[in-house]
């Protein structure tokens, strides 16, 4: 016989004294808000003097870098998809350093792409090389192609040095070796692969970012790519030194097509859509789930987000609460709803009574559940973690965490009962479970369904510790009550706060977080306009030099 | 820091290379060797995760006539060349773990024996420092440090699916320092192009004509990080010195040929975990017999790992299977199949390192020792154990008494570390927390 779950198992005596400590401190305290709350503070913030917390360099993603090379020299051949380069999560700045095998693999991506480069060298320098001279053509590529590469005007030093690579290696090899070595070189400079942000005036504790590295900001925010002429342009004309300068191109940026790509990966992230990757289930459980499945499940969530925010009414609201969704043919056939006919994925209109956009796709639900059943716990801890920002701390050492044991005499829910009746485990499972309930309307494979072993389904619920206490019946109830809530507001705020700075906040940071979650709030909630606001916060729009300077956590 | 230098400029193309038999490429020009005639010791990390079923994977016995638990059986045809220690804890996971969540302790202590540390945003869901790091340099790389120069690559870490997952200690083993993690060559095709490739066709003119222009390029790239570094905050700094060091140590081989020449085997790749893991040992056992490098380490999948074990008929991953009760047979009986199968693969490495002959009547085993090292001893139902972990050590027979099963008492994981820098030549007598670390293991050797 196994254990029913959280039951409490043997352990050695000195686990077993750990245990019995971690048991006491584990839920009994309240849930504490993640990262340090900025903001949400009773003492009202003084937001008076400039403060735009720590910056750490930004060294380009693997996306980014891909986008980069394709805006620099047409080539689409994503080239860093071959690199080894930590990428999960956000805010892991700190430990993206370049190891030795990542820097010999930027080596390899930028001979790669500067042998296909010099393999059209007409276009590539469109210079005359006989009337003007190889010497004038190769200065003219640099001073061309440089600034672009480097996102801002180059320094002699820098010119020379590349000029001077040009000269040795023409003189050994030949001229089209000596471009292809200055492009190599260009991209493997860390002026290429990092967003350097020296500061202008160093006197100053705190500087605004000059131009150049404003339009890179911007760019690599909005677009995920660099600047483009318009923007460098702008940079000349002096339009990015107001922060409504700042603010106009954003609106413009995010016009533009390349920003669908931007958000979606911020979904991409907020959503963990990586657990779709090789997802399986129990085909005697759940018949018809098959491999196409999670693909078909992470197109529906990305076509829906990008249908919202990018021809609906952007609104995060809108996300959580839609009653449709986007599929084509073969994933409404497997949902058991309406084929709206066709490959092609497009809008289909649902039960508004049982469904409420990102929250009852199978993106989500199928990923948050077991191989052979649904798991409230999961589904209770996105809603709790990822949409309320709480921070549910481990099972204390020394609890069984067993699922119970399949029962088809019972359901889900009434398995997980022991969870609310032994104490301990209610201290954090009732802030959990109950949220996950409302979702038992969707099985393990995302699938709607009435009833569970013959038996109704019940999704009701009570939501504590929270600004939205109460009981609710299901998942459109449950998520009338979170669009409602502050808590929810802010932590998606804040969630973007993190995405877009690449960074955790910091208590520094408190005005521009307040700032951002304000601005959310005044727009009712519409995305674009918390983009826009993340272009105009001190955070950033400044940089402070002296916190550089501070050596901080972790460094031995 | 190296001193960024002209000479790639300034001396021009050149660089021979020559054939030379197994034991006389390792006594080449250039080599630290402690005496002529004498092979030096190199190591490897062998990395599984998520503990052990202690039942079916502990031997029976006294120490040289110990049988073998049913879980280690592959490795019976190497019983003499083995040392089973009973009895090593990590003990600084355990009195200083720095970190609330069993497999970031276990992971980021494994090859450190250091508190972890947190990142910028601090402790997350599950108690899990999510950008935080391991406390410091880890065993491999230390001792990579010791011998910098001697080979062309100072370590190889090869991994099979070890891309990483969220959170970032279970991520990773091999650290240079806190928050610098080595991450391992995940495709076997591209580790092939990266170590093994270069081996031949090392005198063809393009390829002399690449080198050439590499070692230029690398100077103009080394201006730039000069020039970017003087302007950067410390933290920022730190991070461009670690760019700075990569990119000295590819300058250094491109001045330093490889001189190497060994039978690889031909290119080849995989996409699933038995076949790709199989790959990528049999190129930590080329890179030793080249010798590439002394120091190597496979990471299997990573901490908590969640490897579906499809082909042994497993539904559930690894991480989940281990979490089940005590009194869970079938979760057990899994997860010692799990076992048994990486000791297969244990038993595959330790071979084929075996069957390679050293000249000097010996086996490359012999020269080499292997440590399989785990995240835990055991995690069952919410638990994490630290205590009686599961290492095996194989090979090195030139330095360990081996063919035994050794009981020791409670003895920290640092301890075993200690043992293995005096085998590879190195004179200090503590490694991670000194707290926890005080000297080798005596009755290794």
């Amino acid at each position: 016989m196994r254990n029913t779950s959280c039951q409490r198992i043997r352990v050695p005596r000195r686990l077993a004294a750990a245990a019995a400590l971690a048991l006491l401190a584990a839920c009994s305290a309240e849930i504490g808000d993640s990262g340090g709350p900025p903001g949400s503070t009773e003492v009202p913030l003084e937001c008076t003097k400039l403060n735009p917390g720590r910056a750490p360099l930004q060294r380009l993603t693997v996306s980014e870098y891909d986008n980069t090379i394709a805006e620099l020299l047409a080539d689409t051949s994503r080239p860093a998809a071959r690199l080894v380069d930590e990428e999960r999560g956000v805010s892991s700045s700190e430990s993206r350093v370049v190891t030795t095998l990542l820097a010999e693999q930027y080596m390899s991506a930028a001979e790669d792409v500067a042998s296909r480069a010099v393999g059209d060298l007409a276009s590539l320098l469109n210079c005359d090389r006989q009337a003007s001279g190889d010497d004038t053509c190769a200065r003219q590529f640099i001073d061309r192609f440089a600034p672009r590469a480097f996102r801002r005007p180059l320094s002699d030093a820098e010119a020379d040095t590349l000029f001077g690579l040009f000269t040795v290696v023409r003189d050994e090899q030949t001229f089209e070796d000596g471009i292809q070595a200055v492009v190599e070189a260009m991209l493997q400079s860390p002026i290429f692969l990092y967003r350097v942000e020296t500061p202008t005036n160093p006197a100053d504790a705190i500087v605004r970012l000059d131009g150049y590295q404003m339009a890179t900001r911007l760019s690599y925010l909005l677009w995920d790519s660099m600047p483009d002429d318009t923007l460098f342009a702008a940079v000349t004309a002096g339009d990015l030194d107001t922060d409504e300068g700042v603010a106009e191109h954003a609106r413009r940026m995010l016009e533009d097509p390349r920003a669908k790509d931007a958000v979606g990966r911020f979904f991409n992230d907020f959503l963990e859509l990586e657990r779709l990757d090789g997802l399986t289930k129990d085909e005697e459980a759940f018949p018809g789930f098959n491999e196409r499945i999670p693909d078909l499940m992470r197109q529906e969530v990305e076509v829906f987000v990008q249908q919202v925010i990018f021809e609906g009414d952007a609104s995060w609201r809108t996300l959580l609460t839609a009653p449709w969704s986007m599929m084509n043919d073969e994933l409404a056939n497997y949902y058991g709803v309406r084929a709206p006919g066709g490959d092609a994925f497009v809008r289909v209109d649902l039960d508004p009574d049982f469904h409420a956009g990102l929250l009852t796709q199978g993106s989500l639900l199928a990923s948050r559940a077991r191989s052979y059943e649904s798991s409230p716990i999961h589904r209770g801890m996105f809603v709790r973690g990822t949409l309320l920002c709480s921070v549910v701390p481990d099972v204390p050492e020394g609890l069984n965490v067993d699922p119970p044991d399949p029962d088809p005499s019972l359901t889900t829910r009434d398995r997980l009962a022991e969870h609310r009746s032994d104490p301990v485990c209610a201290s954090c499972h009732a802030q959990i479970d109950p949220l996950g309930f409302a979702f038992e309307h969707f099985d393990g494979a995302g699938r709607f369904r009435m009833t569970e072993n013959e038996l109704p389904i019940d999704a009701t619920g009570e939501i504590i510790d929270s600004d939205i206490d109460g009981t609710f019946d299901g998942a459109v109830d449950l998520a009338q009550r979170v669009v409602g809530s502050q808590e929810a507001q802010d932590c998606f705020a804040t969630r973007w706060f993190r995405f877009a700075y690449g960074r955790a906040e910091q208590a520094e940071d408190g005005c521009s977080v307040q700032a951002i979650r304000e601005r959310f709030q005044q727009s009712d909630f519409d995305v674009l306009e918390l983009l826009v606001a993340l272009t105009q916060t001190d955070a950033f729009l400044y940089r402070n030099v002296e916190q550089d300077a501070v050596m901080t956590g972790g460094t031995p | 820091m190296k001193k960024l230098s002209r000479r790639a400029v300034l001396r021009g193309a050149s660089g021979a290379a020559i054939g030379l038999p197994f034991l006389e490429a390792m006594l080449r020009p250039g080599h630290t060797v402690a005496q002529a005639g004498s092979i030096p010791p190199r190591v490897v990390f062998f990395f599984t995760s998520c503990g052990v079923v202690p039942d079916t994977w502990w031997p029976s016995g006294g120490e040289t006539n110990f049988t073998l638990g049913s879980s280690l059986q592959p490795v019976s045809p190497f019983r003499e060349k083995l040392l089973i220690v009973d009895g090593i804890q990590m003990t600084s996971a355990m009195e200083r773990p720095g970190g609330s969540n069993g497999h970031d302790t276990g992971t980021g202590h494994c090859l450190v024996c250091r508190s972890i540390v947190p990142g910028p945003s601090g402790v997350g869901e599950f108690g899990h420092l999510w950008d935080g790091s391991a406390g410091g340099i880890s065993i491999d790389q230390h001792i990579a440090n010791h011998l910098d120069g001697t080979t062309p690559y100072r370590s190889l870490e090869f991994g099979v699916d070890a891309e990483g997952i969220r959170q970032a200690v279970p991520s990773r083993v091999s650290y240079r320092a806190a928050f610098e993690p080595v991450i391992p060559m995940h495709e076997p095709g591209n580790a092939f192009d990266r170590i093994l490739a270069p081996l031949q066709g090392m005198q063809d003119p393009a390829r002399l004509k690449e080198r050439r222009r590499r070692q230029l390029v690398l100077e103009a790239v080394r201006d730039d990080l000069g020039r970017v570094g003087a302007d950067l905050g410390a933290d920022d700094r730190r991070r461009l010195d670690a760019h700075v060091a990569s990119i000295e140590d590819i300058a250094t081989r491109l001045d330093a040929p490889i001189e190497a020449v060994c039978d690889p085997p031909g290119r080849a790749d995989a996409s699933d975990y038995p076949t790709k893991g199989r790959l990528q040992l049999d190129l930590i056992v080329e890179a030793l017999k080249c010798d590439l490098t002394r120091v190597a380490s496979i990471q299997w999948s990573t901490g908590q790992s969640g490897t579906r074990f499809n082909w042994l008929g497993h539904q559930d991953g690894h991480h989940s299977l281990s979490h089940r009760g005590i009194s869970d047979t079938n979760a057990k009986n899994q997860v010692s199949e799990i076992d048994l199968w990486y000791a297969q693969e244990f038993a595959h490495l330790i071979g084929r390192l075996d069957a390679v002959e050293t000249g000097d009547g010996k086996s490359l085993l012999d020269h080499t020792t292997v440590v399989w090292v785990n995240e835990q001893q055991q995690s069952i139902g919410n638990i994490h154990r630290a205590e009686r972990m599961p290492f095996v050590l194989a090979g090195g027979g030139e330095h360990f008494r081996t063919g035994r099963y050794l009981t020791v008492s409670d003895t920290p994981h640092g301890e075993l570390y200690v043992s293995l820098m005096h085998m590879m030549g190195m004179t200090e007598n503590t490694f991670g927390d000194p707290d926890f670390c005080s000297g080798p293991i005596t009755g290794l050797v």
